[in-house]
């Protein structure tokens, strides 16, 4: 049991990220922390995604001498996807960062129980 | 009130819930009701408090079976796991001479998976348009909200000072990785973030009126538009080509002129996230 | 290779490269009517494109570049494609005509061109995830039209959109999440992303009876992921806000268009990467069918209560959705046959039903409460019968769409083993629970004439929207066997 969870240790480590930032997400009423959380999800992917190249006692996909020797390399597929991954986690947090700037300039709060008071109090 | 006209009000859409009778009458033993914003409060207080223990136990539940799944896939860092495969030769072995990129990341991403890439800066067009959406301050209530958000921090000689001296060394890194993104670690993204910031902090450093001596709103546009154009044409071009079996020697140049398109595109949007967080416009 | 198989790749590329072009192309008319244009264009093309597959009667990979499958991006197409992309491009016109003086009053003149912008890349995206052959465009075609559904709720700049707006997209991300971890998971135990390579290597582990456990995890996530996106049952809550305070003709879009875009590739993921034996085999049609069945009943229920006309209608939509996923669940080729008709058939009730609702609304100051739209219709009779019609599809009667719908579902259930009595029981109670809502919205409609009312301006665009939405939906009722029988082909080519 033990000597499976250290070989997958970075697939451990990376569902235990993962998860935390999903409940996160989920019950953090702060709007900011959410996106923290979001954070921590996506970056849990990507950690799940780098380790699934990595084969031991090769160099990075940098070729040195032309590929002639396919053995001397990692895998190159999940660096691009970690790096596709990692663009579509800086946008999405720039889209909410500047959505809840507005949220805060409407309602004086990035809280959601609060929120959802100050719209009740609005009647909207 | 007859049962007709309860009806009519439910088809007129006023009650929350419908085809109720008349009201039984109130008996008499029950206390008054209290006030209904405290009644409310307290039902989304106790509405909140159930939904996080749902949400507890859910992830409790997530969490089991993940790791149950992830203690069953191969194992980590072995030769023979099953994503090492004929692709993952394919591209170490044939890269260099199919895009003429020795970065085999860059060579994969720019044309073997070269549709994503595009999907992935539209994506980072995409998040620019949603900031200037937000933000962007076209009528006065949005400018004072904007002017309130961002003051202008003091001009500080320190900064200024150090940023006369590193300015020049992180324009200079950013080329070099901006335009050797296919032969050594780098690329457009990794390039074009460290010009974004090089420009972020020239403009924390000399305010934001000197960048904007040189890049102004229609500059940003001319940039930005412009890099994803030269990507969009040249890759549907290349796409055509390849699928119409048409041969071209368009493959191995796409990886670096793409590569300094992303760059352009990359670089504005960094400093377009900047620019409209703190002031609201360009 | 005759050039209609380009058909495909050129509508895509044509949407992004109007998107990106819109983002500086001053003058709010002329984005909107640029828009306009490129749908239809490209609605044109894809039926062009349908013609020829369907004479061709064959499904074509078509190769992103130099590089074919295992190496580079991969499009496939066959007649299903085709019918998806003709009927996505077709309702995003008409929603984009049938709404245009509610959208130019809601939306910044000054910022038209991004909300154009918008527009486009949610076309292309819907276009790209019923076309793609490949798992990992598939997940960044969902985050583009995360991002972008997100921005049409929040184009309409108020208060309530933008908080509707950043619950959808927590939601929205915690979908895209689930896919994106559940195709890693994927890619970790087969090592390919291409679907062809995925299908051969999942049917390999299924027969070798390796990986079980992560295979079962990463459907589970998959569905999951993709359930809170197209607002299956217990993740529908955002819908409502979301759909209801948006201007009406994202309205129409999100409700009609992208919610069934996720479902689409679902279907695609289920029946070409997977197969539904292998669906079967981990019961995953069992929840799924189980969160259809509530979610048509507790939507319906829960539009009941509702007295905003908009808001009623986005609940009806997560009753909708229920059936697709019923159909799903029902783990057959004809169940999944009778959710990809239901698709269509709501895409085209939905949007018209949001439509004629705004029309009605403009008459009455864009006042959406159900009780200040009463008599409206008289104000402007043509709204008064799209809703009409939308409304009489939702409920089933013959003739129109959402008729022809349930008749598949329940036929479609005779060829599943266990669940016929319960499938034709839910149908049943879900028709008269959609007349419980419907028909009472009809009849405040059009009961007596409110006095001060003002009279509808004429607008031409959106009477023709209504005209042509109405006639999808009186064609899918009647000629329902003809596009069946394309679905179950193209199902078949798939």
């Amino acid at each position: 049991m033990l000597h499976t969870i250290i070989e997958n240790r970075f697939a451990v480590t990376a569902v235990i990220l993962f998860v935390t930032g999903f409940v996160n997400m989920m019950v953090h009423p702060n709007l900011i922390k959410k996106v923290v959380a979001f954070n921590i999800m996506d970056s849990a992917t990507f950690l799940m995604l780098a380790s699934r190249g990595m084969i031991a006692g090769r160099t990075a996909a940098i070729l040195t001498d032309g590929g002639a020797d396919v053995t001397r390399y990692v895998n190159p597929i999940p660096a691009g996807l970690v790096l596709t991954g990692i663009v579509v986690s800086v946008s999405v947090s720039a889209f909410s960062l500047a959505l809840i700037q507005r949220i805060y300039g409407a309602y004086g709060t990035v809280d959601m129980r609060e929120l959802l008071e100050a719209m009740k109090k609005k009647g909207e | 009130m007859s049962a007709f006209d309860s009806f009519t009000k439910w088809v007129d859409g006023e009650k929350p819930v419908p085809l109720k009778t008349e009201p039984k009458p109130v008996k008499a033993k029950t206390e008054p009701k209290k006030p209904a914003p405290i009644d409310d409060k307290k039902r989304l207080d106790g509405f909140l408090r159930l939904y996080a223990w749902c949400a507890v136990v859910i992830s409790a539940l997530m969490l089991i079976v993940l790791l149950i799944g992830a203690v069953a896939l191969p194992a980590f860092a072995s030769p023979g796991n099953p994503t090492d495969n004929e692709v993952v030769r394919r591209y170490v072995g044939s890269a260099e001479h199919e895009t003429g990129a020795e970065n085999v990341i860059a060579g994969m991403i720019l044309n073997y998976r070269g549709f994503d890439t595009f999907g992935e800066s539209c994506v980072l067009f995409l998040a620019v348009c949603c900031v200037m959406l937000l933000l962007w301050a076209t009528n006065d209530k949005l400018r004072a909200e904007a002017a309130g958000s961002g003051k202008a921090a003091p001009r500080d000689a320190i900064l200024q000072n150090v940023a006369k001296l590193v300015l020049p060394c992180i324009l200079c890194f950013g080329m070099c990785v901006l335009f050797n993104g296919h032969v050594s670690p780098g690329g457009g993204f990794s390039g074009g973030s460290i010009l974004g910031a090089a420009l972020i902090l020239f403009a924390v450093a000399f305010g934001a009126e000197a960048v904007q001596r040189f890049f102004t709103e229609r500059v940003f546009n001319t940039v930005r538009i412009t890099g994803l154009m030269i990507y969009a044409l040249m890759f549907g071009v290349y796409i055509y080509q390849g699928a119409n079996g048409i041969d071209s020697n368009l493959a191995r140049y796409i990886v670096l002129v793409i590569d300094i398109a992303v760059g352009l595109v990359v670089m504005s949007t960094m400093y377009g996230f900047y620019s409209f967080y703190t002031k609201g416009e360009l | 290779m005759p050039f209609a198989w380009n058909l495909p790749y050129l509508s895509v590329f044509l949407t992004m490269i109007t998107a990106i072009l819109l983002s500086v192309i001053p003058g709010a008319k002329r984005a909107y009517w640029i828009t306009v244009g490129v749908s239809a264009a490209v609605a044109v093309m894809s039926l062009c494109f349908l013609a020829f597959i369907v004479k061709a009667d064959t499904a074509y990979a078509f190769t992103m570049g130099k590089f074919p499958a295992p190496f580079g991006n991969e499009i496939r197409f066959g007649p299903l494609q085709g019918l998806l992309a003709s009927v996505f491009a077709a309702v995003m016109c008409l929603s984009l005509l049938g709404g245009r003086e509610e959208l130019f009053e809601d939306v910044d003149p000054k910022k038209m061109g991004l909300a154009c912008v918008m527009f486009n890349m949610v076309l292309a995206s819907l276009l790209v995830l019923s076309y793609t052959n490949d798992a990992f465009t598939a997940y960044v075609f969902i985050e583009i039209s995360t991002i972008a559904a997100c921005a049409l709720v929040m184009i309409k700049d108020s208060g309530p959109t933008l908080v509707a707006t950043i619950r959808y997209l927590f939601m929205s991300l915690l979908g895209s999440g689930l896919f994106l971890f559940s195709v890693i998971l994927l890619y970790a135990i087969t090592g390919h992303l291409l679907m062809p390579q995925l299908h051969d290597s999942v049917s390999m582990l299924m027969a070798e009876g390796s990986y079980t456990k992560v295979l079962a995890l990463l459907l589970g996530m998959m569905t999951a992921g993709l359930g809170v996106k197209s607002a299956m049952f217990p993740f529908h809550r955002w819908l409502p806000d979301a759909h209801g305070t948006a201007t009406t003709t994202s309205s129409a879009v999100l409700s009609g268009l992208v919610v069934k875009g996720y479902a689409v590739l679902l279907i695609t993921m289920y029946c070409r990467v997977f197969t539904l034996e292998t669906v079967r085999a981990f019961h995953i049609h069992d929840a799924v069918f189980a969160l259809g069945f509530c979610g048509m009943i507790l939507g319906s229920v829960m539009a009941m209560r509702e007295t905003h006309a908009k808001r009623m209608l986005a609940y009806s939509s997560v009753a909708q959705l229920g059936y697709v996923f019923m159909g799903l669940g029902l783990g057959t080729e004809a169940g999944v046959a009778a959710a990809v008709f239901q698709i269509l058939a709501h895409a085209f009730t939905k949007p018209l039903l949001f439509v004629s609702v705004g029309r009605l609304a403009s008459t009455m100051h864009h006042d959406k409460q159900l009780r200040a739209l009463r008599g409206s219709a008289w104000n402007t009779p043509l709204a008064g019968f799209g809703f009409g019609i939308g409304a009489l599809s939702m409920v089933g009667i013959p003739l129109f769409g959402g008729f022809a719908a349930k008749v598949n579902f329940s036929t479609a259930s005779i060829f599943s083993d266990s669940k016929i009595a319960l499938t034709l029981f839910v149908l049943a109670l879900s028709s008269v629970l959609n007349a419980l809502y419907y028909i009472p919205a009809l009849i405040n409609l059009w009961s007596e004439k409110n006095p001060d009312a003002t009279r509808a301006k004429k607008d031409t665009t959106a009477t023709a929207a209504i005209i042509l939405l109405a006639l999808g939906v009186l064609f899918l009722g009647v000629c329902f066997t003809p596009v069946m029988n394309l679905i179950v082909r193209g199902l078949a080519l798939m």
